[in-house]
Protein backbone atom coordinates (compact mmCIF):
# COMPACT_ATOMS: atom_id res chain seq x y z
CA UNK A 1 0.00 0.00 0.00
CA UNK A 2 1.24 3.41 -0.91
CA UNK A 3 0.85 5.64 2.41
CA UNK A 4 2.02 9.20 3.50
CA UNK A 5 3.81 8.54 6.99
CA UNK A 6 4.29 11.38 9.03
CA UNK A 7 6.98 11.61 11.50
CA UNK A 8 5.88 10.54 14.56
CA UNK A 9 4.63 7.25 13.06
CA UNK A 10 8.13 6.85 11.98
CA UNK A 11 9.30 7.89 15.80
CA UNK A 12 7.12 5.30 17.16
CA UNK A 13 8.22 1.98 15.14
CA UNK A 14 12.30 2.81 16.21
CA UNK A 15 11.55 4.28 19.91
CA UNK A 16 9.97 1.35 22.07
CA UNK A 17 8.24 1.57 25.25
CA UNK A 18 5.12 3.53 23.52
CA UNK A 19 1.40 2.56 23.38
CA UNK A 20 0.88 0.39 20.37
CA UNK A 21 5.13 0.01 19.04
CA UNK A 22 5.09 -3.11 18.29
CA UNK A 23 1.64 -2.89 16.13
CA UNK A 24 2.69 0.11 14.69
CA UNK A 25 5.96 -2.09 13.67
CA UNK A 26 3.55 -4.89 12.78
CA UNK A 27 1.45 -2.64 10.38
CA UNK A 28 4.65 -0.95 8.71
CA UNK A 29 5.71 -4.35 7.33
CA UNK A 30 2.16 -3.66 5.06
CA UNK A 31 3.64 -0.34 3.49
CA UNK A 32 4.93 -0.94 0.08
CA UNK A 33 5.72 2.56 -1.00
CA UNK A 34 6.10 4.71 2.00
CA UNK A 35 5.94 8.74 1.09
CA UNK A 36 6.35 12.15 3.14
CA UNK A 37 7.56 15.38 2.48
CA UNK A 38 11.23 16.19 2.24
CA UNK A 39 10.94 17.97 6.11
CA UNK A 40 10.14 14.34 7.17
CA UNK A 41 14.08 13.66 8.34
CA UNK A 42 14.55 16.82 9.85
CA UNK A 43 11.35 16.49 11.85
CA UNK A 44 12.58 12.76 12.86
CA UNK A 45 15.88 14.40 14.12
CA UNK A 46 14.23 16.83 16.17
CA UNK A 47 11.77 14.37 18.15
CA UNK A 48 14.79 12.49 18.64
CA UNK A 49 16.77 15.37 19.73
CA UNK A 50 13.68 16.48 22.02
CA UNK A 51 14.04 12.49 23.79
CA UNK A 52 17.63 13.62 24.66
CA UNK A 53 17.35 16.59 25.20
CA UNK A 54 14.86 15.90 27.97
CA UNK A 55 16.54 12.98 29.53
CA UNK A 56 14.67 10.48 28.51
CA UNK A 57 16.72 8.22 26.40
CA UNK A 58 20.67 8.56 26.33
CA UNK A 59 23.05 10.05 23.55
CA UNK A 60 23.76 6.59 22.67
CA UNK A 61 20.02 5.33 22.53
CA UNK A 62 19.33 8.64 20.36
CA UNK A 63 22.11 8.12 18.32
CA UNK A 64 20.74 4.59 17.33
CA UNK A 65 17.34 5.31 16.70
CA UNK A 66 17.96 7.61 14.54
CA UNK A 67 20.46 5.84 12.45
CA UNK A 68 18.11 2.98 11.87
CA UNK A 69 15.23 5.58 11.21
CA UNK A 70 16.99 7.27 8.39
CA UNK A 71 17.33 3.19 7.06
CA UNK A 72 13.34 3.79 6.00
CA UNK A 73 13.52 4.00 2.15
CA UNK A 74 10.56 6.71 2.65
CA UNK A 75 10.15 8.71 -1.33
CA UNK A 76 10.76 12.10 0.05
CA UNK A 77 8.72 14.72 -2.21
CA UNK A 78 8.68 18.56 -2.12
CA UNK A 79 7.25 20.79 -4.45
CA UNK A 80 5.72 24.63 -5.10
CA UNK A 81 2.30 23.50 -5.66
CA UNK A 82 2.32 21.22 -2.44
CA UNK A 83 3.14 23.83 -0.15
CA UNK A 84 0.61 25.97 -1.51
CA UNK A 85 -1.55 23.49 -1.04
CA UNK A 86 -0.49 23.37 2.62
CA UNK A 87 -1.71 26.81 2.94
CA UNK A 88 -5.46 26.31 1.80
CA UNK A 89 -5.74 23.24 4.20
CA UNK A 90 -3.99 25.09 7.51
CA UNK A 91 -6.64 27.54 6.77
CA UNK A 92 -9.60 25.18 5.52
CA UNK A 93 -8.76 23.66 8.82
CA UNK A 94 -8.00 26.75 10.95
CA UNK A 95 -4.73 25.44 12.35
CA UNK A 96 -1.39 27.94 12.06
CA UNK A 97 1.45 25.39 11.68
CA UNK A 98 1.07 24.27 7.96
CA UNK A 99 4.22 21.23 9.26
CA UNK A 100 1.13 18.41 9.51
CA UNK A 101 -0.80 19.97 6.58
CA UNK A 102 1.85 19.63 4.14
CA UNK A 103 2.00 15.52 4.94
CA UNK A 104 -2.18 16.00 3.95
CA UNK A 105 -1.13 17.90 0.78
CA UNK A 106 1.26 15.73 -0.30
CA UNK A 107 -1.25 12.78 0.52
CA UNK A 108 -3.74 14.61 -1.72
CA UNK A 109 -1.61 15.02 -4.40
CA UNK A 110 -0.35 11.08 -4.48
CA UNK A 111 -3.60 10.24 -4.04
CA UNK A 112 -3.35 8.09 -0.50
CA UNK A 113 -3.82 8.11 2.92
CA UNK A 114 -2.10 10.33 5.66
CA UNK A 115 -1.30 7.93 8.48
CA UNK A 116 -0.77 9.87 11.71
CA UNK A 117 -0.35 9.70 15.34
CA UNK A 118 -1.63 12.93 16.34
CA UNK A 119 -5.22 12.07 17.01
CA UNK A 120 -6.13 15.74 17.18
CA UNK A 121 -5.01 16.79 13.70
CA UNK A 122 -6.69 13.29 12.67
CA UNK A 123 -9.98 14.22 14.32
CA UNK A 124 -9.63 17.73 12.65
CA UNK A 125 -8.73 15.98 8.82
CA UNK A 126 -10.84 13.49 9.35
CA UNK A 127 -14.10 15.18 10.07
CA UNK A 128 -14.22 16.96 7.21
CA UNK A 129 -13.57 13.73 4.69
CA UNK A 130 -9.55 13.95 4.38
CA UNK A 131 -7.68 10.54 3.85
CA UNK A 132 -6.02 10.97 7.09
CA UNK A 133 -5.83 8.00 9.27
CA UNK A 134 -4.31 6.27 12.56
CA UNK A 135 -1.82 3.14 11.70
CA UNK A 136 -3.45 0.79 14.17
CA UNK A 137 -6.14 2.44 16.05
CA UNK A 138 -10.04 2.76 14.90
CA UNK A 139 -11.03 6.35 15.98
CA UNK A 140 -14.71 7.85 16.28
CA UNK B 1 27.57 3.89 -13.91
CA UNK B 2 31.05 2.86 -12.71
CA UNK B 3 32.10 -0.94 -13.93
CA UNK B 4 31.37 -2.98 -10.68
CA UNK B 5 29.06 -0.80 -8.93
CA UNK B 6 26.13 -2.02 -11.11
CA UNK B 7 22.99 -3.63 -9.08
CA UNK B 8 22.15 -7.53 -10.04
CA UNK B 9 18.54 -5.50 -11.26
CA UNK B 10 19.68 -3.80 -14.40
CA UNK B 11 16.20 -3.38 -15.55
CA UNK B 12 14.38 -0.07 -14.39
CA UNK B 13 10.82 0.95 -15.61
CA UNK B 14 10.32 4.61 -16.13
CA UNK B 15 6.61 4.85 -17.81
CA UNK B 16 5.31 5.99 -13.96
CA UNK B 17 8.00 9.25 -14.23
CA UNK B 18 7.77 9.40 -17.62
CA UNK B 19 3.81 10.56 -17.52
CA UNK B 20 4.44 12.85 -14.70
CA UNK B 21 7.19 14.64 -16.64
CA UNK B 22 4.70 14.66 -19.57
CA UNK B 23 2.15 15.68 -17.55
CA UNK B 24 4.27 18.76 -15.88
CA UNK B 25 5.74 19.35 -19.68
CA UNK B 26 2.20 19.85 -21.05
CA UNK B 27 0.99 22.19 -18.09
CA UNK B 28 3.97 24.32 -19.10
CA UNK B 29 4.65 24.30 -22.78
CA UNK B 30 1.95 24.47 -25.52
CA UNK B 31 4.86 23.23 -28.15
CA UNK B 32 5.18 19.37 -28.17
CA UNK B 33 7.87 17.78 -25.74
CA UNK B 34 11.05 16.15 -26.85
CA UNK B 35 10.79 12.73 -26.48
CA UNK B 36 14.64 12.49 -25.72
CA UNK B 37 14.18 15.53 -23.53
CA UNK B 38 11.76 13.83 -21.17
CA UNK B 39 13.46 10.60 -20.87
CA UNK B 40 16.59 12.05 -19.63
CA UNK B 41 14.83 14.42 -16.86
CA UNK B 42 13.02 11.29 -15.74
CA UNK B 43 15.93 9.09 -15.87
CA UNK B 44 18.17 11.89 -14.04
CA UNK B 45 15.04 12.36 -11.20
CA UNK B 46 15.31 8.31 -11.24
CA UNK B 47 18.71 8.14 -10.33
CA UNK B 48 18.76 11.16 -7.75
CA UNK B 49 15.87 8.82 -6.16
CA UNK B 50 18.00 5.76 -6.46
CA UNK B 51 21.17 7.75 -4.85
CA UNK B 52 19.05 8.71 -1.69
CA UNK B 53 17.68 5.52 -1.13
CA UNK B 54 21.30 4.06 -1.21
CA UNK B 55 21.33 2.24 2.39
CA UNK B 56 17.76 2.15 2.82
CA UNK B 57 15.54 -0.41 3.12
CA UNK B 58 11.98 -1.02 2.45
CA UNK B 59 9.23 -1.35 5.33
CA UNK B 60 9.13 -5.14 5.75
CA UNK B 61 13.05 -6.01 5.10
CA UNK B 62 13.76 -2.80 7.40
CA UNK B 63 11.33 -3.99 10.40
CA UNK B 64 13.45 -7.05 10.64
CA UNK B 65 16.83 -5.49 10.56
CA UNK B 66 15.70 -3.18 13.17
CA UNK B 67 14.54 -5.80 15.61
CA UNK B 68 17.80 -6.33 17.09
CA UNK B 69 17.71 -2.75 18.48
CA UNK B 70 14.27 -3.23 20.01
CA UNK B 71 15.21 -5.84 21.44
CA UNK B 72 18.53 -4.18 22.99
CA UNK B 73 16.20 -1.05 23.61
CA UNK B 74 13.05 -3.17 25.47
CA UNK B 75 15.92 -4.90 27.43
CA UNK B 76 17.80 -1.32 28.63
CA UNK B 77 13.87 -0.24 30.14
CA UNK B 78 13.37 2.82 27.32
CA UNK B 79 9.91 4.21 27.57
CA UNK B 80 8.79 7.50 25.91
CA UNK B 81 5.50 8.56 26.05
CA UNK B 82 4.46 9.72 22.41
CA UNK B 83 2.63 12.77 23.88
CA UNK B 84 6.13 13.75 24.55
CA UNK B 85 7.31 13.21 20.91
CA UNK B 86 4.49 15.29 20.02
CA UNK B 87 5.14 17.89 22.45
CA UNK B 88 8.91 18.03 21.45
CA UNK B 89 7.89 18.44 17.72
CA UNK B 90 5.67 21.57 18.49
CA UNK B 91 7.86 23.23 20.56
CA UNK B 92 10.57 22.99 17.94
CA UNK B 93 8.35 24.44 15.59
CA UNK B 94 7.69 26.91 17.98
CA UNK B 95 10.76 27.77 18.42
CA UNK B 96 11.42 28.11 14.49
CA UNK B 97 8.81 30.40 14.16
CA UNK B 98 10.03 32.43 16.80
CA UNK B 99 13.19 32.63 15.09
CA UNK B 100 11.89 33.48 11.74
CA UNK B 101 9.98 36.24 13.22
CA UNK B 102 13.16 37.85 14.65
CA UNK B 103 12.18 37.53 18.23
CA UNK B 104 14.05 35.21 19.79
CA UNK B 105 17.53 37.76 19.87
Amino acid sequence: MKAVLDASVLVRAVVPGQEHHAEVRRWLRGITEPLAPHLMPFEVTTAIRHLEFAGLVSPETAEAALIEALRLRVGLRASREMHLQALHLARELRVSRTRDVAYLALALREGCPLFTLDERFLRNAASRGYPVRHPVKELP
Amino acid sequence: MVAGRRRPETTFYLGEDLARELEEYRRTFAVPPSASALIREALRRFLVEARQSEGTLPPQAWVEATEPLMRRLTVEGVSVPTEEILRGLEEAEAARVTDLAGEGR
